[in-house]
């Protein structure tokens, strides 16, 4: 077990100091953060003596070993933008991402696991055909325009007259497809709860938890048609096996055989992919955030590459491959305490 | 003094960075004022019962300039006549602005000192090819052109109209969009042959515009300091410092006229449209009389029903 933390935790920092070289290499084609930072009528020799303070006459290499170091004992810099360590703001608007993909991955999990193993017990219903359609659907529709299809029927409410007024069933037809709307369309809500540290929560209040939906709703949407197949697939495919076919000579009930054998064995590709799939989603956020104005680190992503605020950048960059390295690691783990065969650390059993 | 006939008491100020979710938030009723209304959105927001649009002609001019140093055809006065008489500023304003913008042939908007009746926008391909023979470009020549993608509204679009036009007067053009994080700094280079960039009078005035876009480029006193033509008159920079030390005005107006239209007959820089300004609001909240071109809305004097 140690050695397989250690082995994971020298991973991490290579990760990241990939991410970094590769940061650095490109910033040039960032951007010049001193347009950003200056206004119009300052003199090219300010610019170039400002350009002298912030170190970025120097050599590539120089600034890099001098970010390295820095690196090192944990500072990563000050956005330009906000004259702040770019950790701090990293931190102040991680917890706003972090909820928004907890609430995805409820829904996911709530939804996904009935729905996949539904599909997988009974192939032939329509429902599963239906489910498999919707799900082939969403796969296909990118997740901004799910987003901004959702603001539409839910947040502004949308009026059928399609279906002629006159007759009932028309009438009952056009109520039927139109919607209210009334869900609040940005931001996170007022009156968040305090946590700890930055972490300002939405769950424990009705406004923020009324603005956590659609959002919610549009992040999880990529991922639980997703999820659905494959639970789908892996439980088909486990039912198929010789142990179900003993346990049902057996004469174990279907219950017990579907919900306890086969769904444990399911889960285990399930928790592998679906845990780098989480990880994944922490990509599609900034879509997400950019459409439903969500205060989170994928806007402020966005706004940083517009701004050329390239610490911001590289640190974000850095960040992530963080949350990617701990979330790989996290599945690893689960899955060896799931299924005790495996050893961790590929050495022999 | 009248008294103010506001009667707002506080005011929320929320960014909302996308364009369809800021119109949605209004249609929803989740705020009650919007800027900028995105020229997309302006039809779902006048079939709206529950809103209210107010658009007005702008200050802010889309223009070209034409790199004297890079291209030597540049230099020929008829070449740049010829140019101008290619671009069909109507029609970008009809088809690609969809009539959310003024074509212009000057850069002073109507309401400036500067603002020159007599000149119109002119469009005459014939007369441009005409042109392009005398100066003896009759074949034509390949430039580069750069203009940014997320800064104006519709500019990629508007570039890649303005170099199909150029195709017409055997101008063929390479064209590079970029963001706008990465075309300033290539502006200030001077990259390309023609560049775009939009200018609005930070005093509201019309030498503004001549002072940093057609003085001759100083880099100590700072003249022409996004001059990309590299135009340089040094007559016209001389009656522009004329007329601002000139205290009457119809005097200084005629002066700051008669630079217009100089820079019309050069063809200095080829100017596209003044971009048009929307907002909306909530039925009611009355946000008319409060607008202005400046897009300083006086907000003390706001009221809501």
């Amino acid at each position: 077990m140690l050695a397989f933390l250690v082995q994971r935790i020298s991973q991490a920092f290579l990760v990241m100091f990939v991410i970094s070289v590769i940061a650095f290499a490109i910033q040039d084609g960032l951007g010049d953060p001193l347009q950003q930072m200056v206004g119009m009528s300052v003199s090219q020799e300010e610019r170039e003596a400002l350009r002298d303070e912030l170190g970025l006459n120097d050599p590539v290499v120089v600034q890099y070993l001098r970010f390295a170091g820095n690196a090192l004992q944990g500072d990563l810099g000050n956005s330009y933008f906000y004259s702040k360590p770019t950790l701090e703001v990293i931190a102040e608007h991680l917890p706003a991402t972090l909820e928004l993909v907890i609430g995805a991955s409820l829904i996911i999990v709530v939804f996904s696991v009935p729905i996949g193993v539904y599909a997988a017990i009974r192939p032939q219903a329509w429902l599963s055909k239906f489910f498999m359609g919707v799900s082939t659907v969403g796969i296909s529709i990118p997740v901004f325009l799910t987003a901004i299809m959702l603001i539409q029927l839910f947040s502004i409410g949308v009026t059928v007259n399609a279906f002629p007024e006159g007759t009932g069933w028309g009438q009952w037809l056009n109520e039927f497809f139109s919607t209210e709307g009334g869900l609040p369309s940005y931001g996170r809500g007022d009156n968040l709860t305090h946590l700890f540290g930055t972490w300002y929560s939405g769950f424990f209040s009705y406004s923020g938890l009324m603005h956590l939906i659609l959002p919610s709703v549009s992040l999880a949407s990529i991922m639980l048609p997703l999820f659905i197949r494959l639970i789908r697939a892996e439980m088909m495919e486990v039912l198929q096996s010789d142990y179900i076919r003993y346990a049902r000579a057996k004469g174990l009930s279907a219950g017990r055989i579907n919900f306890l054998h086969a769904l444990k064995n399911t889960m285990l590709p399930v928790i592998t992919v679906g845990g780098v799939q989480i990880g994944i989603m922490v990509a599609y956020t900034i879509l997400t955030e950019t459409v439903f104005q969500w205060p989170g680190v994928g806007l402020m992503f966005l706004e940083a590459i517009t701004r050329s605020d390239i610490p911001l950048i590289v640190a974000y960059l850095m960040v992530v491959g963080l949350i990617f390295v701990i979330t790989n690691t996290l599945v690893d783990l689960v899955y060896g305490l799931v299924n005790p065969t495996v050893k961790l650390t590929g050495k022999k059993a | 003094m009248s008294e103010s006939p506001g009667n707002v008491g506080k005011i929320t100020l929320t960014p909302i960075k996308e364009n369809n979710t800021r119109v949605s938030a209004l249609l929803s009723g989740g705020v009650d004022f919007i800027a900028p209304v995105p020229p997309t959105d302006l039809d779902r927001i006048k079939r709206d019962d529950d809103s209210s649009l107010v658009t007005m002609s702008g200050t802010r001019i889309i223009l070209f300039h034409m790199n004297q140093d890079r291209v030597e055809a540049f230099k020929n006065p008829k070449v740049r006549q010829a140019i101008a008489y290619a671009i069909n500023q109507e029609g970008i304003a009809a088809k690609i602005m969809k009539g959310f913008a003024t074509p212009a042939a000057q850069m002073s908007p109507r309401g400036y000192q500067g603002y020159n009746e007599s000149l119109t926008p002119r469009y005459d391909v014939a007369k441009a090819q005409q042109l392009m023979k005398e100066a003896g470009y009759e074949d034509g020549f390949t430039i580069t052109m750069m203009a940014p993608n997320n800064r104006y509204v519709n500019d990629d679009k508007i570039a890649q109209a303005v170099a199909a036009m150029l195709a017409r007067i055997n101008i063929k053009v390479d064209l590079k969009t970029l963001p706008k994080a990465q075309y300033w700094p290539e502006y200030d280079n001077r990259a390309a042959d023609m560049m775009m960039i939009g200018w609005h009078a930070d005093t509201e005035d019309s030498a503004n515009f001549f002072e940093f876009l057609t003085f001759c480029p100083n880099a100590e006193t700072g003249a022409g300091q996004y001059n990309a033509g590299k135009y340089c008159n040094p007559e016209l920079d001389a009656l522009v410092n004329q007329a601002n030390v000139e205290t009457d005005r119809d005097k200084r107006a005629a002066m700051l006229q008669e630079v217009e239209q100089r820079l019309y007959e050069d063809a200095a820089f080829i100017p596209l449209h003044w971009q048009d300004l929307a907002w909306a609001s909530r039925e009611n909240v009355k946000i008319e009389p409060v607008l202005n071109v400046m897009n300083f809305p006086y907000l003390g004097d706001l009221v809501v029903e």
